[in-house]
């Protein structure tokens, strides 16, 4: 048997996940509520474990030995820096921690990107057997990529422009783009429709969701709709005995 | 017929979004209610990260980070249970981490589905034998993000001085062995974006060599295809059609399989929405009403 305070905790869950999908309806006062307090309470729990790292981890670590507390003290100097973003006055102080940020961020990335995200790629395509005699398929596929490749950097050199027969590169290029775009759409759609099933199973209660969900999914879907049904109702027939009490004028 | 007769291309055209909605509504609640025991297929990739991990020498370290947060789990949970599930299965050690904030808290729901509802510290020991500190250790939130792995991959002491219940990493037998990224031999990431598996990559594989296999969420796989064929990912496992694949092969069936039904049925009803749209659009056009 769950604890009462579990049980409330799935009934706010059950409430606010039909509240969002009441949105498919239209925009109404529960979707907004939904939205608002999903917004507040993820940049909370964020914060919360933030400030907990902070202090359960951090400052025991290097608060605790004399030769690193002074680097603990720069580090929340810094860190508070950047709440000088909200002044006019001393917005300039705000640079200087966004800037090793930035700095030190970029400097971890950029030494990398070059190796691993272009030339590592660029020497494992020169690297591609385009004749594999057990597989045929495969040299097919390798074939492919490598043709696909070249004819799609073809396609976005603006400096020289194809004539004739030759804009079949162009042709082929923009196909292959397209059957590129479609596999990522696809891959999209399964996301989306991932996300919707498993907000579906929580609803449902399957293992291991909690039980208590299924009932509670009949009770808040009859009251958002009941309420959002309800209120489209009782607009139309204001608006009907409106028109009705309202003369023509001719 | 009419001039102004309206096409039922036309009417389709302009269907009221509420009805595709509560189709869709429909085909997903049917399958999860009543099942239909579809068959799922095993790909290759997913066999490959099977492998691979049934095939790590005993003693072999695992690191396993859960990059992605709450709105996540609907695709990624069943990839954190199953992947948790196979390496408590096999004698390697595991150290689990985190380097989006929620994703400490999301491993804490595996561990305690894991340790059936327990205290993840005794409930694995239970079921699965595995010691907390000896051969397994939950490090929860590295921060930093791209910093964070390499200061992880750096001096892994220095970067978690704590695990996620407080208690010091030095307490811990196992961690006396494992410093660096190149104690570590595979790194399983389940990652939903940024920071993810491009950073392991940079931070990680690029200078230890680590093996990586990354689960993540389908809209995200096309742009991790290069680096799979590049060799830099052992596999990569996309969304929860993957997870319901692993979990065939663990013989664990969860979420992700209870899944596979509705993914099909409402990936039916779109491809269905597809064909409707496309034979409109073009009868439209023959009609000379489009251009």
């Amino acid at each position: 048997m769950a604890e009462p305070i579990e049980v409330l905790g799935t009934a706010v869950a059950v409430l606010f996940t039909l509240a969002v999908y009441s949105f498919t309806y239209r925009e109404n006062p529960w979707s907004r509520l939904a939205e608002h307090v999903f917004v507040g309470s993820a940049v909370g729990v964020q914060i919360a474990i933030d400030f907990d790292w902070l202090v359960n981890k951090a400052y025991p670590e290097w608060v605790g030995d004399p030769a690193k507390a002074p680097f603990f003290w720069i580090a929340i100097l810094f860190g508070l820096l950047y709440y000088f973003y909200f002044t006019k006055r001393y917005f300039w102080l705000y640079r200087f921690p966004l800037a090793v940020s930035v700095g030190t961020g970029l400097g971890l990335a950029v030494s990398r990107v070059v190796k691993t995200e272009f030339v590592d790629q660029i020497r494992a395509t020169a690297g591609l057997a385009w004749y594999m005699p057990d597989d045929p398929l495969g040299s097919f596929n390798n074939f492919l990529v490598v043709i696909s490749l070249a004819t799609v950097l073809i396609y976005f050199i603006y400096s020289y422009e194809l004539k004739g027969s030759s804009r079949l590169v162009l042709t082929y290029a923009r196909w292959i783009m397209m059957a590129g775009f479609g596999a990522a759409y696809g891959y999209t759609v399964m996301t989306r429709m991932s996300l919707f099933i498993g907000r579906c199973q929580f609803l449902l209660g399957i293992p291991p969701n909690p039980p208590e969900a299924k009932p509670l999914f009949a009770v808040f879907a009859i009251i958002i709709l009941a309420s959002l049904l309800g209120y489209d109702y009782y607009k139309k027939m204001k608006t009907t005995a409106e028109a009705t009490a309202t003369p023509t004028s001719s | 017929m009419g001039e102004n007769e309206v096409t039922i291309w036309e009417k389709l055209e302009n269907v009221d979004r509420r009805i595709i909605y509560l189709l869709l509504w429909i085909v997903v609640l049917a399958p999860l209610i009543s099942p239909l025991n579809l068959p799922v297929s095993i790909s290759e990739e997913t066999k490959i990260a099977y492998q691979y991990i049934e095939n790590l020498p005993p003693g072999s370290v695992v690191v396993v980070s859960l990059d992605h947060s709450f709105a996540g789990m609907p695709e990624l949970y069943p990839h954190d249970v199953a992947f948790l599930h196979h390496l408590f299965s096999k004698p390697v050690k595991i150290v689990i981490i985190a380097i989006w904030q929620e994703g400490s808290l999301v491993a804490d729901v595996a561990l305690k589905e894991l340790a059936g509802g327990e205290d993840p510290r005794t409930g694995i020991e239970k079921i699965y034998g595995k010691k907390y500190g000896e051969d397994w250790v939950f490090l929860g939130w590295v921060p930093g993000g791209e910093t964070g792995m390499r200061v992880l991959g750096q001096d892994m002491h220095t970067a978690v001085p704590a695990d996620f219940w407080g208690t010091p990493i030095t307490e811990f037998p196992m961690m006396a062995d494992i410093k660096t990224g190149e104690d570590v031999d595979l790194l399983v990431t389940i990652e939903s974006g940024t920071p993810g598996a491009p950073e392991w990559i940079r931070q990680w594989w690029s200078v230890y060599r680590t093996p990586i296999i990354c689960a993540i969420v389908a809209v995200g796989a096309p742009e991790l295809v290069p680096a799979r064929q590049a060799g830099q990912l052992v596999a990569l496992l996309p969304g929860v059609r993957a997870a319901a694949e692993y979990e065939q092969l663990i013989k664990r069936p969860g979420l992700g399989t209870s899944q596979a039904d509705a993914l099909s049925t409402s990936h039916i009803l779109v491809i269905i929405f597809v064909i409707i749209g496309n034979i409109g659009y073009f009868s439209l056009k023959a009609k000379g009403v489009r251009k």
